[in-house]
């Protein structure tokens, strides 16, 4: 791909969707009632939305927005071995829990386990019926890449999607499809077993044993809660580049009703003060869009979007008043690492 | 989901537009605006007519039509991204130089291995030109979000073209 494209990859993009809008014949339609939808390529009928979907969903409206974001590799995690050898992994993020005796990437024949590599843990929080689970590493003196989608209907959560990278310099991704769904399960339950995809187009294998995986876990906060009220981060570190491109993000962060394990339902009912142990590495940025909680519109000047300052590692302090006393109901101490562009 | 609210009911009713007309006129935007968010050329217009008949029984009571039509669609194509079972078919590309072709090919391929929720915020800002708190409200999310979204999307997609 040549130089300019990637000194101008938004210049690039507005033509490439110019040119693929431009290209697309679309005929002129006039309205047919009653209105049908005819989506036929779908492969899964809708489900209702159960209660505990809409509760996810009203937790997640509701939500108190913090800034914080993952925009560069996390801290990665360690996974001890030989290089090669099949050897346990587990690998966490707020959303997703993936734990195996052994993961196997057979990409034409080369094979990837992670065992003695760093593996960037990431996912996109999503919200009730979407979330990633997306892991890197070098191996083999090229990078590879094993990345689940999730969906859930309030009822099971299940992969829509596996991928991994295909061993080669320049990676590809290599497709893993299944008949159905993958390791469909009930919400708030991991699925358990042995599983081996075979790569669409024949060229490799994904092979886990033991595999005990769960996507949509219940915030970490309602497990043990020792307070009425928890801040639950998005992402357990705020990973940023000091790139002033891509060096700014944010996520969310719930005030929990610690009995019900969903937002409180009034968020303007409480204050929030955020402190930063070392502003050279990162700073606050009160912007218009940090104004007003998404759901309710209430001014929400407490909560402040994260900017990178330099490259380091401090703490991001979280603290949750009542609003009507003052008296501190939550808190969070949230680790922030800014990385070199 | 920070559609665009409805107005509640007794209120006034607000000046409407037929709803033919709406479809007839909105209606090419909204399949190009599928098959863009969905990278894919045979579901787009499937997907617009699911989004308008989502519109069309709440048409009396939404306030700004623009806006919850295209909640509608990035709703649509984002349920459909999470139950696709199928290898995507290529938009097509304008006719132009071999090279630039190539270019473009890459880059959409590369566009279309996004998260859904990175590849929409793109969508909406470099092909609608919608500010940061208008693809929130489409997205469901802050403008902070939509920072986010966008940046991380903007660095993968330079990583891929780097590889």
């Amino acid at each position: 791909m040549s130089p300019t494209m990637h000194d101008d990859v938004e210049t690039q993009l507005r033509e490439l969707f110019e040119q693929q809008a431009s290209a697309l014949p679309v005929t002129a339609r006039a309205w047919d009632d009653p209105p049908l939808a005819t989506v036929t390529t779908l492969a899964q009928p809708r489900r209702t939305r159960s209660t505990l979907a809409a509760i996810v969903g009203t937790a997640a409206a509701v939500a108190l927005v913090v800034g914080v974001v993952a925009l560069a590799p996390g801290r990665g995690i360690n996974v001890a071995g030989q290089p090669g050898a099949a050897v346990p992994v587990h690998f966490a993020t707020p959303q997703v829990g993936f734990t195996a005796d052994a993961l196997l990437i057979d990409a034409e024949g080369r094979q990837f386990t992670s065992s003695g590599q760093v593996v960037d843990v990431h996912s996109d929080p999503g919200d009730s019926k979407y979330t990633t689970l997306e892991l890197t590493w070098r191996e083999r003196g090229v990078e590879m890449r094993l990345y689940m989608y999730f969906a859930s209907d309030g009822h099971d959560w299940w992969a829509t999607e596996l991928r991994t990278y295909n061993g080669h310099a320049s990676g590809d991704w290599i497709m893993y499809h299944s008949p159905s769904t993958y390791f469909r399960s009930p919400l708030g339950q991991p699925f358990a077993g042995n599983v081996d995809f075979a790569a669409t187009d024949g060229t490799g294998h994904l092979r886990i044993s033991n595999l005990k995986l769960q996507a949509f876990l219940p915030p970490a906060q309602c497990a043990h809660p020792t307070t009425k009220y928890a801040l639950a981060p998005s992402y357990a570190t705020v990973s940023m580049v000091n790139d002033a491109t891509t060096g700014f993000g944010t996520g969310t962060t719930a005030l929990l009703d610690t009995a019900t394990c969903k937002a409180v339902s009034d968020p303007s009912a409480f204050t929030y003060d955020w402190k930063i142990n070392d502003p050279a590495v990162a700073q606050f940025r009160f912007g218009a869009g940090s104004l007003r909680s998404e759901a309710t519109g209430v001014a929400l000047s407490e909560s402040p979007d994260l900017a990178p300052k330099g490259t380091g590692s401090t703490v991001l302090h979280a603290t949750a008043h009542e609003r009507s006393t003052g008296k501190v109901v939550a808190t969070a101490d949230i680790p922030v690492t800014v990385a070199a562009p | 989901m920070a559609m665009t609210q409805p107005r509640a009911p007794g209120e006034a009713a607000a000046p409407t537009t037929d709803f033919a007309a709406f479809y007839r006129a909105t209606w090419p935007g909204a399949a190009r605006l599928a098959a863009l968010l969905t990278q894919d050329a045979r579901v787009g217009e499937d997907l617009a007519q699911e989004a308008f008949a989502r519109v069309y029984p709440k048409w009396s009571r939404i306030e700004n039509p623009n806006a919850y039509l295209r909640t509608a669609v990035v709703n649509a194509c984002r349920s459909w991204q999470s139950r696709r079972h199928t290898e995507r078919v290529k938009l097509p590309l304008v006719a132009t130089s071999a090279s630039t072709e190539l270019t473009f090919d890459l880059l959409a391929d590369a566009v279309a291995e996004l998260p859904y929720r990175q590849r929409a915020a793109l969508v909406l800002r470099y092909y609608m030109g919608l500010s940061e708190a208008e693809i929130a409200d489409a997205l469901g999310c802050r403008p902070g979000t939509v920072k986010s979204l966008t940046s991380r999307a903007l660095a993968a997609l330079r990583k891929g073209i780097e590889e």
